[in-house]
């Protein structure tokens, strides 16, 4: 069972760094907390959803999704966000009525039913003892080399060092001659893009409806705190440690327990270290 | 103007205004209406209570609900458990709900701005859980609010049914908002609440000025809770019901929006975010599911060209239209006022 | 900047006074106002019957409410198939105005009191159980009305002084004989199981469940090797299907809503959990859906009666006119809609048979002893204190068949 819990705690792991990646970016770059990241990702498994069921098949409905949420992305960034850059209040309450927005449109066009994505790859494996789902294998792995790529190219590719250099500072990047303006709608568009694949893929394993982003959203703010706010590997530290004492505390406590757990590890992390694991103390916490 | 020349002022045209709007309620005094209006005033309390400690004080507190809450659970709790006095319960109630605040309130020393607020979320959500996984306290389905234990007051020969429906709850619930608005005003016009202005402008110039920022911090939080728990009370009370639902992030979010769309920082903020929740969220003749989408278009509206809400957008108006006014008086020789600047 | 401040002071002075009397005066008008006496309820003549419903039409629960709105209809297009109810030799068509409550509390107060200022007699739901607290409140100490709900919290009230014109269209789910202890011996009749697993959301309904089958199962001598609650946003039930694994049941309870039982199947059909038995009360067979034949075993409780059985001859008008109606037949969820649909035929013909629609105490009286009505679907029966008693139903599902039994009387 130990395998099991493990693995579902990667599991667990590879879907919050999947929604929370694209998140941390926008905040690291725009410093605006988007709260509608968990309706886009939830817009766009409906999209793949319809695609996918119209007949597309699955990959190009995520390529096509994940391009639709780009271009919303860019609107968005250059129409409601840019206006709002040095208020970074109003851009907060904006992501906050966008959820409203998007939360209708999804309601009004697919209804209250739960849909269902057909899963990558079916059936179980067999690991070490635990049976496993091939999907969420599937999952793992792709979370792991796709968040693995994302993350050394923000550290080492030559774009990802302008994300990182405006994210830190804009004033000094601007003067350095970075284009800070179009890095922004680049970090905006990248977001909504993760949000979008991550809203696909995750749809392939639990069921499409409603809720589904804005559940995922809070566990994503927990893990991007923990994991250290501004640095995206750091999120994906923050998931991996969120998941995996989720998985662990809901098999072996009872669940009254085991939903304090995210809680407490958030809490302690902000009393004890706020910057987070992988955070540097470049903001007054 | 002398000072308390400038406060009664003020508390006279705060408390004035949001009497007018209950005029239109009244006067219809259809049952709907009326519940509408009530839940207006609910929600307009959440924002003061959010308003007094993040407003004022510059504290972004998402736990306000959470301390709601808190104090709708133990009102409850004491009476039905306890048969304990309608009275003494909701002073319990605050009391419990103000030592709470006590812990937010000593944990925003340590973290300010953005940790401070997610620390706050976790402080709301842990409430949830508690209170969700707790047989005491009804788990989901919570617990059902005895309203027909509010008195009937008798003043003279008017009989007021805090119970009913067609108006006397409005009418309790109208005179709540009013003594905690008029709270607000005073709190803004006193010493105390011109420091929390200056801590949440400028930490280091306050305490360089002398103005003790921990002690401010913690008051305003305490306020904050006295106003949160009312506004618990008060809607656990309309709804004949108090379950974890009503205190939940999704709520406090709502809260939050209302607050920055009215004008966050101003006295009679709360008023109109009353007054935007009853005409957007209540009266607009759309269907459930186009309701949230209507509130955030509007909000992102409201945010991108008033970027300090309707009351800061009505200040800018009133300016305009005073400034306008004394250019015209001047002009056709009436005021002898030598500039458009004079105060 | 004021020059002469003392004049200034001793000018405005009056004024001051005046304002804040003004004030005051405007206080005490509007909080008299408030205080006097009810409302006017606006009474529109009209020769239509109107009923007021209040259930959710979006919401989590909505695709509940769309069974009873089509439940609703069907049993109008009954009652008016020959005009309507007929009082003093005129037909009065019988319509409904269905105000949505999006499966809130908020939502349901306004609902009825939205019927209350439109002078509705006569209410349907609310149906949630929260929503139905908040909202029979404004109409619980009154005498103007009648309510027809299948609500489980409205069980509370009934036998009571506040539950006086109030109807419970579903039989006791709760308590001794109620429906969740016949489930827990239908399923230990025809499953025999030695080791039940449950799994339960963490919501009222599952407070209501647990320890009724807790009890049932133990009081039939079988164990129960692993009993938990799950948050109601879970849809990730893969630690708990490892975790009941491991305790290896032979029969397992799972949570009451497709929309959770499904996902559940789905991926204990995915991780080869497939020996035990499943079921559970109120979902349907729309759980079986993606678990591609690998569940064989799989029963459900129906709180009323199956509409999906084509060989159930007391349904064949219904399945009739569902079809005529909606071009399709009604699914297996569509039990649900039953819960409205007997009761407002009912309620035609008792005000029918009383001959006037504001004795409102007579057609109380006469709805708990009408025994047969047109199109009658189920064997339902208002006893004096306005709870129903019909049979519920359990189907078995086994390798694709679907066979449906009948519970006893309760």
């Amino acid at each position: 069972m130990l395998v099991e819990t493990i693995f579902a705690g990667l599991f667990l792991a590879s879907i919050y760094a999947l929604a929370a990646f694209g998140l941390a970016i926008v905040y690291g770059v725009l410093h605006v907390l988007n709260f509608a990241h968990g309706a886009l990702l939830t817009l766009s498994a409906y999209l793949v959803f319809q695609l996918v069921t119209s007949g597309w098949p699955f990959w190009g409905a995520i390529i096509a999704v994940t391009v639709v949420a780009a271009g919303i992305g860019v609107l968005l960034e250059l129409f409601l966000f840019r206006r709002v850059i040095d208020r970074p209040l109003s851009g907060l309450i904006i992501s906050i009525g966008l959820i409203g927005i998007i939360d209708s449109l999804v309601a009004v066009g697919w209804g209250p039913d739960p849909r269902a994505l057909p899963r990558m790859v079916d059936g179980s494996m067999t690991v070490f003892g635990g049976i496993i789902a091939k999907d969420r294998v599937l999952v793992v792995v792709i979370a792991i080399v796709g968040l693995g790529l994302a993350q050394l190219a923000i550290t080492r590719a030559p774009w990802g060092k302008l994300l990182r250099a405006t994210a830190e500072d804009r004033e000094a990047a601007a003067m350095q001659g970075i284009p800070v303006l179009r890095v922004r709608t680049a970090a905006f568009v990248v977001g909504a893009g993760l949000a979008a694949v991550a809203g696909g893929i995750i749809g392939t394993t639990l069921p499409v409806e409603p809720g589904l982003g804005d559940n995922l959203i809070l566990k994503a703010f927990i893990v991007i705190i923990v994991g250290g706010v501004g640095s995206t590997g750091g999120t994906l530290l923050g998931a991996a440690v969120v998941g995996l004492a989720e998985a662990l505390s809901i098999s072996y406590m009872p669940t009254s327990t085991a939903q304090l757990v995210p809680l407490a590890v958030l809490i302690v992390i902000l009393l004890t270290r706020p910057q987070g694991i992988a955070g540097t103390l470049t903001e007054r916490v | 103007m002398t000072a308390s020349g400038r406060l009664r002022g003020r508390l006279q045209v705060e408390i004035f205004w949001p009497l007018l709007l209950a005029v239109p309620v009244v006067a219809s005094g259809t049952l709907q209406h009326y519940q509408w209006a009530v839940n207006g005033v609910i929600w307009g309390l959440w924002a003061l209570s959010l308003n007094i400690v993040w407003g004022y004080a510059g504290q972004l507190s998402v736990a306000q609900l959470a301390l709601g809450g808190v104090a709708g659970y133990t009102t409850t709790l004491l009476i039905s458990l306890h048969d304990v006095n309608l009275v003494l319960a909701v002073l319990a109630g605050v009391g419990t709900a103000v030592l709470c605040s006590l812990l937010l309130g000593l944990a925003s020393l340590r973290l300010h701005g953005f940790y401070f607020t997610i620390l706050s979320v976790s402080f709301a959500a842990v409430f949830v859980t508690l209170v969700t996984n707790s047989d005491t306290a009804g788990r989901t389905a919570g617990l059902l609010v005895d309203r027909g234990r509010l008195p009937v007051v008798d003043i003279g020969g008017l009989r007021w049914d805090l119970d009913s429906g067609s108006g006397g709850f409005f009418a309790l619930a109208l005179v709540v908002f009013m003594a905690m608005h008029a709270l607000a005003v005073l709190l803004r016009e006193c010493p105390a609440g011109r420091a929390m202005f200056a801590v949440r402008d400028d930490e280091a110039l306050a305490s360089s000025l002398g103005i003790r920022g921990a002690t401010i911090k913690i008051l305003s939080f305490a306020l904050s809770a006295v106003v949160a728990s009312v506004a618990g009370i008060l809607q656990i009370y309309s709804f004949r019901l108090i379950v974890p639902e009503f205190f939940s992030f999704h709520e406090a979010l709502l809260s939050l929006l209302l607050l920055v769309v009215a004008g966050l920082g101003y006295t009679y903020a709360p008023a109109i975010g009353a007054v935007v929740y009853v005409v957007l969220y209540q009266a607009a003749p759309v269907e459930g599911e186009w309701r949230v989408g209507l509130l955030g278009v509007f909000v992102i509206l409201i945010v991108l060209f008033f970027p300090d809400g309707i009351a800061g957008g009505i200040r800018l108006l009133a300016r305009r239209a005073s400034s306008l006014v004394g250019r015209a008086a001047r002009w056709s020789g009436r005021s002898t006022a030598r500039s458009d600047y004079a105060e | 900047m004021r020059r002469n401040k003392d004049r200034e002071v001793s000018w405005r002075a009056p004024r001051k006074r005046m304002r804040m009397w003004t004030v005051l005066l405007a206080v005490v008008a509007v909080l008299a106002a408030a205080c006097g006496d009810d409302g006017g309820e606006a009474n529109e003549p009209s020769s239509a019957i109107v009923l007021g419903a209040t259930f959710p039409l979006t919401g989590p629960a909505a695709t509940l409410g769309r069974e009873w709105d089509r439940g609703i209809e069907l049993a109008l297009d009954v009652v008016n198939a020959d005009g309507g109810v007929m009082i003093d030799g005129v037909y009065h068509p019988m319509e409904v105005n269905v105000i949505d409550d999006e499966t809130t509390a908020a939502g349901a107060q306004r609902g009825v009191q939205q019927h209350l200022d439109d002078g509705r007699t006569f209410y349907l739901g609310p149906v949630s159980s929260s929503s139905f607290d908040t909202a029979y409140g404004v109409l619980r100490d009154r005498d103007d009305r009648i309510v027809i709900t299948p609500a489980t919290a409205a069980e509370k009230y009934i036998g009571t002084p506040e539950g006086h014109m109030l109807f419970r269209t579903q039989s006791s789910s709760a308590g001794e004989d109620g429906g969740y202890a016949q489930f827990a011996r239908a399923v230990v009749a025809e499953y025999a199981p030695t080791r039940v697993a449950m799994l339960v959301p963490q919501d009222p309904t599952g407070d209501t469940q647990v320890p009724i089958w807790t009890q049932g199962f133990e009081d039939a001598g079988v164990e129960i090797v692993y009993s938990e609650r799950f948050a109601p946003d879970t849809r990730d039930f893969a630690p708990y299907i490892s975790a009941m694994r491991g305790t290896n049941p032979d029969f397992v309870v799972g949570p009451y809503l497709d929309s959770m039982m499904g996902p559940f199947l789905s991926q204990a059909a995915q991780l080869d959990f497939t020996e035990a038995a499943f079921g559970s009360a109120g979902v349907s067979a729309a759980s079986l859906a993606e678990t591609d034949g690998a569940i064989t075993d799989f029963t459900w409780m129906i709180i009323t009666r199956a509409v999906d059985n084509p060989d159930d001859r007391a349904l064949a008008a219904y399945r009739e006119a569902y079809f005529a109606k909606y071009g399709e037949d009604p699914p297996s969820i569509g039990y649900f809609a039953l819960s409205f649909y007997d009761p407002i035929i009912m309620l035609a013909e008792a005000i029918e048979t009383v001959g006037a629609v504001d004795d409102l105490e007579a057609i109380a009286t006469e709805l708990t002893r009408i025994d047969t009505w047109p199109s009658q679907a189920m064997d339902i029966e208002f006893d004096e204190d306005g709870m129903a008693h019909y049979t519920y139903q359990q189907a078995f599902y086994k390798d694709g068949e679907i066979v449906f039994r009948e519970f006893t009387r309760n």
